[in-house]
C-alpha cells in the first residue's frame, strides 16, 4: 500500500535534551523515572503539522506514537461517498493512538489535524523494542497506554448513554 | 342561608390554579426544540433561576418547564421545550396568539448567593441549558461578584445546540469561558466532539473555591459529578436539578417522590451529597 503524501514525513532525529524535557512535561510521560523519558527522547522527535494533514490513516500500518503538544486533532471513519464521521477530537496533552502497541499494529481510523499542530512522535517499532528490553518501562507504558483504553472506552461509553438518551421521553 | 345559597368562591391565583396567557412568540432552537415567550404584562411573574413552572395546553395537559428566561424581566417569561411526550409536543406545535395556562413559579432554585467570590461552573447536556441560562444571565449582570465564569456545554450534535446566540455572544465578549462539545459529528464542525465530561479535568476553574451547577440527562449528570469529585470539588457544592415525575409542582400528590425528597418541593435543585445514593436505587 503507497503511503499518501498528507501522512507524515518518516521520523527525524531531534535534540534529545530538549525532547527529554518536552516528553517528561507531556501527561502520557508524568511520573514516568527520569531514565526512561531519557531513552524515549532519543526515539522521539518534534512536528508541527498544518490544517488538514492526516497524521495517520485507516489501515496503514502504526509505526508512531504522538503525543500532542499543542493543536487540534480529529478522529475521524469514513465511507465513501459519504462525510466523514468525527469519532472523537483529540487536543493538547493527549495522545493520539494506540495501535502501535497492539498486533496487527495496523491504524483502526484516521486522524486529521484540525488546527496547526505541534506534537512529539515516537518511533513505535524502536519504543517496543525498548520495552522488550527494559521490562520496567514496558510495563509502565502499557498501563499507561490501557488506561488511556480504558478512559476512552468509558467516555465512549457514556456518548452512547447520553445519544440514545436524547431519543427517550 | 343554606349552603347552596352561599357565595362561591372563584378560585384565583392557587397554588394549583393556572391562570391563561398568550403565547407571544414561539422561537425554534433547533429541529424539535422551541423557546416559548409570553408577555405577561397583567400578572408577571417573579422568578429565582432555576424554578419551573406548570404549563398547561389546554386540552392535551400539563408539564413541568424551566423557565429560560431573564429572572430581571418579569415581562416577559420563556419555557424552553424538547418534544418527547404528548403535551410538549403540542407546546411544540403552539403558534403565537394561542392561550396556554401556566402556574409557578414552583421549587429551590440555584444558589448563586453561594457562588458570590468563587468560581461558577455551568456543565450542560442537551436542553439542561434551558434550567441554567437565567442563572448565567443573573450572573453576569453582576459580573464583579463571581471569580472565573465557565460554561461546559454538550449536545448531541452539531444541529441540537441550544441557545446558539447566547453562545456566540458570550464567547465573543469573553465574559464567560465558554466550551462547546458534541458527541457526534461530520466533517465541517470545526468544534470539539466528545463527551462534556471530558472536558471538566481541562478547563481552568479552582475546584477548592467554585460551584458547580449541572443540568443534563442523569446518565451525563452522574458521570460529571464523578469527575468533578475527581478533580476536588466537594459533593456539597455540586448542585444538580431533577426533574423526574412533576405532576402537582407543590409536593402534594407523590408523583416525583425520589427516597425522602419530592423533587418538586425540596428540588428540582439539590447538592449532589443529598442525592447521588438516591440515583444509585434502581428501584427508585
Amino acid at each position: 500500500m503507497a503511503t499518501p503524501a498528507a501522512v507524515p514525513a518518516p521520523l527525524q532525529a531531534g535534540d534529545p535534551d530538549t525532547l527529554r524535557v518536552t516528553l517528561a512535561g507531556h501527561p502520557f510521560c508524568a511520573g514516568l523515572e527520569v531514565a526512561h523519558v531519557q531513552a524515549m527522547a532519543e526515539l522521539a522527535s518534534e512536528h508541527t503539522f498544518g490544517p488538514g494533514t492526516f497524521l495517520l490513516r485507516r489501515g496503514y500500518a502504526a509505526r508512531t506514537l504522538f503525543l500532542l503538544l499543542q493543536g487540534d486533532v480529529s478522529l475521524e471513519i469514513v465511507e465513501p461517498g459519504a462525510d466523514a464521521i468525527v469519532l472523537e477530537t483529540l487536543h493538547e496533552g493527549e495522545t493520539v493512538g494506540w495501535s502501535w502497541l497492539f498486533p496487527p499494529h495496523r491504524w483502526s481510523f484516521d486522524a486529521r489535524c484540525l488546527s496547526p499542530v505541534r506534537l512529539v512522535q515516537l518511533d513505535a517499532d524502536r519504543l517496543r523494542a525498548l520495552m522488550a528490553r527494559d521490562p520496567a518501562l514496558g510495563r509502565d507504558l502499557a498501563v499507561r497506554v490501557g488506561q488511556l483504553v480504558v478512559q476512552r472506552l468509558q467516555l465512549t461509553r457514556a456518548q452512547l448513554v447520553e445519544i440514545q438518551h436524547h431519543d427517550r421521553p | 342561608m343554606t349552603v347552596l345559597d352561599a357565595p362561591v368562591e372563584v378560585p384565583t391565583r392557587g397554588a394549583l390554579t393556572s391562570r391563561p396567557y398568550q403565547v407571544s412568540s414561539v422561537r425554534h432552537q433547533t429541529h424539535d426544540i422551541v423557546t416559548i415567550d409570553v408577555a405577561p404584562q397583567q400578572h408577571p411573574i417573579a422568578f429565582k433561576p432555576g424554578q419551573f413552572d406548570m404549563v398547561y395546553v389546554y386540552g392535551v395537559g400539563e408539564a413541568a418547564i424551566s423557565i429560560s428566561s431573564d429572572p430581571a424581566t418579569p415581562g416577559l417569561l420563556s419555557h424552553t421545550i424538547r418534544a418527547v411526550g404528548w403535551v410538549t409536543k403540542a407546546l411544540n406545535d403552539l403558534q403565537p396568539g394561542t392561550t396556554i395556562g401556566i402556574r409557578g413559579p414552583y421549587g429551590r432554585p440555584w444558589p448563586l448567593e453561594e457562588a458570590e467570590g468563587k468560581d461558577l461552573v455551568v456543565i450542560t447536556g442537551g436542553i439542561g441549558m434551558a434550567p441554567v441560562r437565567p442563572a448565567i444571565v443573573q450572573a453576569l449582570r453582576h459580573r464583579e461578584r463571581f471569580g472565573r465564569i465557565v460554561l461546559l456545554k454538550g449536545a448531541r450534535s452539531p444541529r441540537d445546540l441550544v441557545f446558539r446566540d447566547d453562545l456566540d455572544r458570550w464567547h465573543a465578549d469573553r465574559s464567560i469561558d465558554v466550551h462547546v462539545t458534541v458527541d457526534s459529528a461530520v466533517r465541517g464542525w470545526s468544534g470539539r466532539v466528545g463527551v462534556v465530561t471530558k472536558l471538566i479535568p481541562r478547563v481552568p476553574f479552582d475546584p477548592e473555591n467554585s460551584v458547580i451547577l449541572l443540568c443534563g440527562p442523569e446518565v451525563m449528570m452522574w458521570f460529571s459529578a464523578e469527575a468533578l469529585l475527581g478533580r476536588g470539588v466537594p459533593a456539597e457544592r455540586i448542585y444538580v436539578t431533577l426533574e423526574r415525575n412533576m405532576k402537582c409542582g407543590v409536593g402534594s400528590c407523590g408523583h416525583c417522590q425520589l427516597g425522602s425528597k419530592f423533587l418538586c418541593r425540596d428540588g428540582p435543585v439539590f447538592s449532589w451529597d443529598e442525592v447521588a445514593a438516591l440515583l444509585d436505587v434502581r428501584e427508585l
